[in-house]
């Protein structure tokens, strides 16, 4: 019951920030960041540009169709538009995902790849992208970045996007 | 049948037999000797009647002597010779008639000698007057014509034939006297050898017969000495080790007598104990009862606390559910947020302020997600807690009740236990009247060996003496085979 306080005291900061957040003036953010969305791609962590994204969604439901690959899960309706849904561990080469809740709408608006768990949202200097070694770079990696303990490589969306691009005509039929 | 003798009757019976010898013998000699003293008195009487025959024909002689001095002389004292020779004469004649009563031969001659001799004396006197009144020759005269001389010599035959009479008789009775002198010592002479033949047979017989039923029975004597004295020994020995025996059972007695009082102490101190155990056995009773209820109470408190505690459980799932909610609309926030600061960049500078407005919600739902997130860490804490401590007061409960289960168990044993605990005292009380009266019989056991000691020291010093007396039982036993078997040795 020691955390009873604590739970309060952290309420009391959360409403002193919020409050806090629209009396300063505003401030324009920081040139030279870059905001990331961290994943979780089986338990590995990785990071995807926000730029790459065009919406985040969970627990959509993804109406399965056939397709070639295993990675096609199926489809989902996004804002009036129907996209297809990819498993994103199973495109790089993971376990594929047995119940995928998080989907990511890529830039183009008719690809979305579902991940297993978003770990939120980070923002952070251009400077502190890290490159790849000779040996662990991939042609959908970009950098990495150092998230406290953790690793995080960079995932490429536009890379995976140009993979699939092939596949399209054959999907030609979606709208 | 003699071997069956005893040793007096042998001995009458010898002594018997030597004084029937000696009776036979004595009874011979005697008759012998009353035959011969029988034949010597006759010897003597024979001597007698021919002494008085004797003293007749010398009566006579003097009679006719003093007739003849006073013929002669005149002179009267020839007379009185006369006189005297006239009453021998007289005797005389008397006593051979009374000597010879016996022998009607000797009585012939003295009825034909009286009255000669009568007229002999008659002519005597004549002839004695005539001379006082004649004179001495008319008495010559009257002697011639009387014919004094052939009367006299008649008498004097008669007298002979009767002194013969009795020399026969006396030479009869002497032959008779000699046969029985001889008989008389040859019945002594070869009876007393044969008497003393016989009682040395007797002798002999007896002294054998008695010697060897002595001296086996002085033997049996002998061996029943020796064996006495080993059974004296024996039993000295078992007396002595009786005695020291019951001198250890008195000294084990005194012991246990020591050991029964210590117990009668203990048993008594044990119902002492006993009953104050019984009073705390009584007490822990109504302690059990008291802690009983006690845990009834805290049974029902249990189940309260069950009852508050699953409450408690539901409340806190009510919590959590309220809180996926909460979390549901941080990430939804959040969600939305990141597509705000998506459409923010795509709407370029127009956007950007509203991307800050963004970006300020989205860190809010982060952080009410953490928050979120850590009340949920929370509540499933105080989930489990409440879990934990539904199920260890259910385990509690169960704890409790087999407690109280015990308790009544534990109750029961208590009950038990003064129950027990009673009969213990009864039993230590009985234990203890036991052991006064096991006491009071041990001391007269005491007394009794003491008794039996005393006893068996008198039974050693009576062996002791049996032994003495079994010794010289022995002693007088090879004495006296000594005596009666002179070539025996030691």
């Amino acid at each position: 019951m020691s955390k009873a306080p604590k739970i309060s005291q952290q309420a009391n900061a959360l409403k002193r920030d919020f409050d806090r957040a629209f009396a300063e003036p505003m401030r324009p953010p920081a040139p030279q960041t870059l905001d990331l969305l961290r994943i979780r791609l089986g338990n590995d962590p990785w990071a995807v540009p926000l730029t790459d994204v065009s919406g985040l969604y969970s627990g959509k439901r993804v109406t399965p169709v056939p397709g070639r690959t295993r990675a096609l899960l199926g489809v989902a309706g996004f804002r009036g538009s129907l996209a297809a849904v990819y498993d994103l561990p199973a495109l790089i080469g993971l376990a594929p995902l047995p119940a995928p809740r998080w989907l990511l709408v890529a830039e183009e608006r008719r690809v979305a790849f579902a991940f297993d768990a978003l770990d939120g949202h980070l923002r952070v200097e251009a400077t502190s992208i890290l490159p790849l070694g000779p040996d662990g770079g991939t042609a959908w990696t970009r950098g990495f970045i150092e998230d406290g303990p953790l690793r995080r490589p960079i995932l490429h969306l536009p890379a995976l996007l140009a993979r699939l691009t092939p596949q399209t005509p054959q999907e030609g039929n979606d709208p | 049948m003699i071997s069956r003798w005893t040793f007096g009757r042998r001995l009458a019976a010898g002594f018997g037999v030597a004084c029937a010898v000696l009776l036979v013998i004595a009874g011979i000699t005697y008759h012998n000797t009353t035959n011969l003293v029988d034949t010597e008195d006759w010897v003597a009487h024979t001597y007698e009647v021919r002494s008085r025959l004797a003293d007749l024909t010398a009566a006579l002689t003097t009679a006719e002597s003093g007739e003849r001095g006073y013929l002669i002389t005149g002179n009267d004292n020839y007379l009185e010779t006369y006189r005297t020779a006239l009453a021998s004469v007289k005797t005389a004649v008397d006593d051979v008639r009374r000597l010879t009563s016996d022998n009607p031969r000797q009585q012939d001659r003295v009825n034909q000698l009286q009255p000669m001799i009568e007229t002999r004396l008659a002519n005597l006197r004549d002839a004695i007057d005539t001379r006082r009144t004649s004179g001495a020759d008319a008495a010559a005269k009257q002697i011639q014509q009387n014919g004094g001389l052939s009367s006299m010599e008649k008498i004097r035959a008669l007298i002979v034939d009767a002194d013969h009479e009795e020399g026969e008789l006396l030479r009869v009775r002497a032959v008779e006297s000699r046969g029985a002198t001889t008989f008389t010592t040859g019945v002594i002479i070869w009876g007393g050898l044969a008497g003393l033949a016989a009682i040395a047979a007797i002798g002999s017989l007896i002294t054998s017969s008695l010697g060897r039923q002595i001296g086996s029975a002085v033997s049996h004597v002998e061996s029943s000495a020796a064996e006495l004295q080993a059974s004296a020994n024996q039993q000295a020995q078992s007396a002595s080790e009786q005695s020291t025996a019951m001198n250890e059972i008195s000294t084990t007695i005194n012991e246990l007598l020591v050991s029964s009082r210590q117990i009668a102490d203990s048993a008594q101190r044990v119902a002492g104990s006993a009953e104050q155990t019984a009073i705390a056995a009584r007490g822990g009773q109504g302690m059990v009862d008291q802690t009983s209820d006690s845990i009834g109470g805290i049974r029902r408190q249990m189940d309260q606390i069950v009852t508050h505690m699953l409450e408690l459980g539901k409340k806190s799932q009510e919590i959590g559910a309220v809180l996926d909610i909460v979390l549901e609309l941080a990430e939804q926030t959040n969600i939305l947020a990141i597509n705000a600061t998506i459409e923010a960049a795509g709407a370029g500078e127009n956007g950007k302020r509203f991307a800050v407005v963004a970006d300020e919600i989205r860190k809010l739902a982060d952080r009410v997600g953490g928050s979120a997130k850590e009340i949920r860490t929370l509540i499933e804490e105080v989930r489990g807690a409440v879990n934990t401590t539904v199920m260890a007061t259910e385990t509690g409960s169960k704890a409790v009740d087999a407690g109280s289960r015990q308790f009544l168990d534990l109750s029961a044993a208590f009950r038990q236990i003064a129950a027990l605990v009673a009969s213990t005292t009864e039993a230590a009380r009985e234990i203890g009247l036991s052991t006064k009266q096991q006491t009071s019989a041990v001391d007269q056991v005491n007394v009794a060996i003491a008794d039996v000691t005393q006893t068996a020291r008198e039974t050693e010093t009576s062996a002791s003496e049996t032994l003495k007396t079994a010794s010289q039982l022995s002693q007088l036993a090879g004495d006296l085979l000594r005596i009666i078997r002179p070539g025996t040795s030691e």
